[in-house]
């Protein structure tokens, strides 16, 4: 071997790609968790399949086996696959929302959409709107969060109850 | 030498890319230092004498998907959404704390791990083209030859032993392909 | 006697690799000063084509073009370079000033650097009865063709960023449809590459010349591919027909609108760059490289000679079709790249792989032209079809963004999204 090739010879220690898979998957980790930007979140998500890759790479090249590399290429496959899904996704949600933030799009958990359209009846009408009074009346008085959230219930028990009225009627 | 210099400084670029990535306020930033990252990570590949692997890396991530990236970031035209909303801080403590518990897990597992002897392996150069024909006087042709890491032999390998996964990851492929279309036309017509 | 002999070592190095001669020292510096030379003459036939450009246009339009700097105005150019250097360099309060200051370089590099692998000149070399062309390039990777694709692929990000970075709603719509249809256009440029690399069997391209210096080129073998490889690197290139990205009667100038000065100067080299080097790729994949029908066993100069005038006729082929063809509309492009290209591409693979796998070397050379007669045909009847029908405007990827109310043509540099 010239000198050359004994000066570019490969003897790198696989615990380096092992500590560089780490931080990788480490820095990817921080950027899900911290960052509330769907696409921020896309980019971590494809740092950490990245270090995955590393160690894949390192070990295949350390066991002579290219089972790894080859199985670098389909995890390429797979990511590529998760962006143009996970890309769609988010030019959905900001056709919904015009936001990329990921707490714009929870609309399962609790919302406020303000009052929910309701069913008036004839004769009811009145009971109802003193009940209504009542309740913001007490909001004012929890003035936190999850007054919200009572809030909404308790609307969604109105609405059942006249819809059962309704029925009986 | 020159092979361990040229991994820790590669190594190295691809950290502290995918660090400033991740904590760019601005996205299309994120993206470029992203693509920094692929870069650096192609570079050790490369080092690590996985050629094949390092031209892929370039092609498929840096060529194609941040490419798709940037396309969507400047297709919603994100500059107004740059102020992204806070995480609760909770969330934020957690998430680092996850992260450096995973690191420093990892590191200590490395270490003990080393301490008992098990890492004496190391990334060691591949033959020479020249050995190699050397060595198989009787071989007719490249692919007879124990070549490792170049497309050929990356592709003997995966066209035999993996081609149920290979034939798999293609259906996939279409089955994003499908669900973006799906997902990303307002009216199927 | 110490410098002859390190002028030695270093002339060997510039062709040999260490294995071979010469010490290791002499070949690294060999090595650095072969990659300075092709730099430099990559720009300067950049700043060739400017010149010959409009000359070529001036010519074909029957006017005389630029002829007062230098011999036949040989020295534009460097007038040219003066005139940028001297400009004020304006850097608008709204850009986003990192990413605009990078986006010119960076549109520059990936076109220079892909040059490393092309086959530039070679030898014929004879051991025994044996007798092979050994090319030589600044590198002979064994997967040469999978880096001129992830250039390709990286030369979007210039245009892209510098669309996006300068805050304007033409230089975004530039960019954005830059991004779009540079995507589309590498799929099949990629897939016209295959059929040629299923028949020589390597992804070198030292390996590519050297069996179309044995069989014959592959503009021969491969006509459809040659020609989907040639329109997808004219829209790789943003020129003419398909210069989407920056067409003036629709967005001012593009992506580089807000640019001046050597910042738009390097825009405007890196156009030329990418078409001399996509001029040099068609030349080392589909007519022989250096090769030239036997005449390069003369000598290597004639290798670089023939390698030369090949590259400096596909590059009067861009000027040509610029200054012939009209500009296709977004949708046309769109439609050509995905539903006529990768289509037609994949069947050329289909083909050429049958037609290896029966292992009957005729059809290798019925298929492909079959192929291509077929796809005329096809193209001759939709077209005919077609011609009578009014087609609806349809969308630019980018009309999705504004939902109806499409941007109204306002100040040169207003604001996106207002």
């Amino acid at each position: 071997m010239t000198a050359a090739a004994s000066f570019l010879a490969v003897t790198v220690p696989i615990e380096w790609s092992i500590f560089l898979g780490l931080a990788l998957f480490a820095v990817g980790l921080i950027g899900v968790t911290c960052r509330r930007n769907i696409l921020l979140m896309l980019l971590s998500v494809e740092i950490m399949l990245n270090a995955v890759n590393v160690l894949f790479v390192a070990f295949s090249r350390v066991h002579h086996d290219l089972a790894g590399q080859v199985f670098v290429f389909f995890a390429m496959t797979i990511a590529a696959a998760e962006v143009a899904v996970g890309l769609a996704i988010v030019i959905a949600v900001y056709r919904l929302r015009q936001s990329t933030d990921v707490d714009d799009a929870q609309d399962l958990h609790d919302v406020d959409h303000g009052p929910l359209p309701r069913i008036v009846l004839e004769g009811e009408d009145q009971h109802h709107h003193d009940h209504d009074h009542h309740d913001d009346h007490e909001h004012g008085h929890a003035g936190d969060g999850h007054g919200d959230e009572a809030h909404g219930h308790d609307a969604e028990g109105h609405a059942a109850a006249v819809s059962g009225e309704d029925h009986h009627g | 030498m020159a092979t361990q210099v040229l991994y820790i400084l590669f190594g190295g670029m691809a950290l502290g890319a995918a660090l400033l990535a991740v904590t760019r306020k601005n996205p299309v930033a994120s993206a470029i230092w992203l693509v920094v990252m692929f870069f650096g990570l192609a570079a050790t590949y490369v080092v690590m004498e996985a050629f094949f692997v390092g031209a892929i890396q370039i092609l498929v991530y840096a060529g194609a998907i941040m490419v798709l990236f940037l396309f969507v970031i400047m297709l919603l035209d994100l500059r107004q959404q740059m102020l992204e909303g806070k995480p609760t801080t909770r969330l934020r403590f957690f998430g680092v704390l996850a992260a450096l518990l995973f690191l420093v897990v990892g590191v200590v597992a490395l270490g003990d791990a080393k301490d008992r002897g098990l890492l004496h392996r190391a990334v060691t150069p591949l033959p020479r083209e020249a050995d190699i024909v050397a060595a198989n006087p009787d071989a007719t042709s490249l692919v007879d030859l124990p070549l490792d890491g170049t497309a050929g032999a990356i592709a003997d390998e995966m066209f035999t032993r993996w081609v149920l996964p290979f034939e798999v990851a293609s259906v996939i492929l279409l089955g994003a392909i499908l669900g973006a279309v799906i997902l990303t036309k307002r009216r199927l017509t | 006697m110490t410098t002859a002999w390190s002028m030695v070592h270093v002339l060997a190095g510039i062709f040999s690799r260490p294995e071979h001669g010469g010490s290791t020292l002499g070949w690294v510096i060999g090595r650095v000063l072969l990659v300075l030379l092709v730099a430099h003459v990559v720009l300067i036939v950049g700043a060739l084509m400017v010149w010959s450009e409009r000359r070529v246009s001036a010519w074909m339009q029957d006017r005389i073009g630029p002829n007062r700097v230098g011999p036949e105005g040989l020295l534009q150019p460097l007038a040219d370079l003066g005139k940028f250097m001297f400009k004020e360099d304006v850097i608008p309060r709204h850009v986003d000033r990192w990413i605009y200051v990078l986006a010119p370089a960076i549109s520059l590099l990936p076109a220079m650097v892909t040059f490393a692998v092309i086959p530039f000149m070679g030898e014929v070399q004879q051991a025994g009865d044996w007798t092979w062309h050994q090319s030589w390039q600044i590198a002979d990777l064994d997967i040469g063709v999978l880096y001129i694709l992830s250039m390709a692929g990286i030369s979007v990000y210039g245009i892209t960023l510098g669309g996006w970075a300068s805050n304007s709603k033409y230089s975004l719509l530039g960019g954005v449809r830059a991004s779009a249809q540079m995507i589309s256009y590498e799929l099949s440029l990629g897939l016209a590459i295959v059929p040629v690399l299923l028949m020589t069997g390597s992804l070198g391209l030292g390996d590519i010349v050297r069996w179309q210096g044995e069989h014959g080129w592959f503009l021969f073998f491969q006509p459809l591919a040659f020609f989907i490889f040639l329109v997808s690197a004219y829209a790789e290139t943003n020129r003419l027909p398909f210069d989407m990205p920056e067409s003036e009667t629709e967005l001012v100038a593009g992506y580089h609108t807000e640019y001046s000065s050597m910042k738009f100067a390097l825009f405007f080299l890196a156009e030329y760059t990418h078409m001399t080097v996509g001029s040099a790729l068609v030349v080392t994949l589909f007519c022989g490289g250096w090769t030239l029908f036997g005449l390069e066993a003369l000598g290597p100069w004639m290798g670089l000679l023939s390698f030369a005038l090949k590259t400096f006729f596909f590059l009067f082929l861009f000027i040509w079709v610029r200054w012939t063809i009209p500009r296709f509309r977004y949708d046309q492009l769109m439609a050509l790249g995905w539903s006529w290209f990768i289509p037609l591409a994949l069947l050329n693979i289909l083909l050429t792989a049958a037609a290896l796998a029966t292992g009957i070397p005729a059809l290798l050379y019925v298929m492909p032209v079959g192929l291509l007669a077929a796809a005329l045909v096809v193209v001759g009847i939709v077209y005919r079809r077609e011609k009578t029908a009014v087609r609806p405007l349809a969308a630019d990827p980018t009309s999705a963004l504004w939902s109806g109310n499409r941007p109204a043509g306002g100040g040169a540099t207003g604001e996106v999204g207002s």
